[in-house]
């Protein structure tokens, strides 16, 4: 049972990835879905075990980079990998990120191949 | 005719749109161009816009016809959508927040490091830029976005096509004091 929380403030965007990833061949059982950070901690308390969260810079309320400082300084049973999936590209955001917590980074827009080879390190291919 | 900056600006904005288009939204387009645009001449049924933030302030907008903007979702979402509704402006806005996003590291050796709003998308009839909240003397122009722009500088527009309609990348920036 494979559940990833994605994270953006686009519900289009949402569609779009949770599309691709099934034509690429990702195996997801659900997906938990936030429009911005603070619902997305309010997801992480209430979902249950997450085995991958997806999440956008620029959002609403709180964005991705304060939501990944904010889980890191959890104290959380197990680390949860975050991806995240972005127009933000520059060197210096990628570093930003993993150095707030993020483990992987894929930069919108995207081929099926980057999506693939980005977030099968996290989960398993058909 | 263009400065040698807004042409290298204007071959970005091209580059960024066909790689979009390319890899997330299935829909031949073809560029054809620019051209310089006064503010209070834009009339449009759809703007969306991403401001950019830091040492300049700018702005990225599509400007389009409800019917290519309905164009545009379909494709994206991969079924048809007839209806101005909010998945067409969210859409639009995210369409508008790529080009944005990979304009702004294209161009980030000329105009430093920005930050990018969250895209705001207006849908009407014959929109246009507001200049009612011009100051006394006319030079500036507040956007609702919040960046203000000076209204001597024109926007730069880049028409893209596909299938006989057209829709408007519009892009303006300036330092900040």
């Amino acid at each position: 049972m494979t559940k990833v929380l994605l994270v953006d403030d686009s519900a289009v965007m949402r569609k779009i990835i949770q599309r691709n990833i099934k034509e690429t061949g990702l195996i997801v059982d659900e997906y938990v879905e936030a429009g911005d950070g603070k619902q997305a901690l309010e997801k992480v308390s209430d979902s249950g075990e997450l085995d991958l969260i997806l999440l956008d810079w620029n959002m609403p309320n709180m964005s991705g980079i304060e939501f990944v400082r904010t889980l890191r300084s959890l104290n959380m049973p197990k680390r949860i990998p975050v991806v995240m999936v972005t127009t933000e590209g520059s060197d210096s955001k990628v570093s930003e990120a993993k150095e707030s917590g993020a483990d992987g980074y894929l930069t919108k827009p995207f081929t099926a191949d980057q999506l693939r080879d980005t977030l099968g390190n996290y989960l398993l291919v058909e | 005719m263009l400065t040698t900056s807004y042409e290298d600006i204007q071959e970005d904005i091209v580059s960024c749109t066909n790689e979009i288009f390319s890899t997330m939204i299935p829909m031949e387009i073809k560029s054809d161009g620019s051209f310089y645009q006064k503010e209070d001449m834009i009339s449009t049924d759809v703007i969306s816009l991403v401001s950019y933030t830091g040492e300049h302030s700018g702005i990225v907008a599509i400007f389009c016809s409800r019917s290519i903007a309905l164009k545009i979702t379909s494709s994206m979402l991969g079924i048809e959508v007839s209806e101005m509704d909010q998945d067409t402006k969210d859409a639009m806005g995210e369409v508008t927040n790529m080009i944005a996003g990979t304009l702004k590291n294209k161009i980030f050796e000329k105009f430093g490091e920005m930050h990018l709003s969250v895209p705001i998308v207006i849908a009407g009839a014959d929109l246009s830029i507001s200049s009612s909240s011009s100051n006394k003397d006319g030079q500036n122009l507040k956007i609702s976005s919040g960046v203000t722009c000076d209204s001597t500088n024109s926007w730069l527009m880049t028409p893209f096509s596909s299938g006989g309609e057209a829709f408007n990348i519009g892009f303006v920036i300036k330092k900040n004091d």
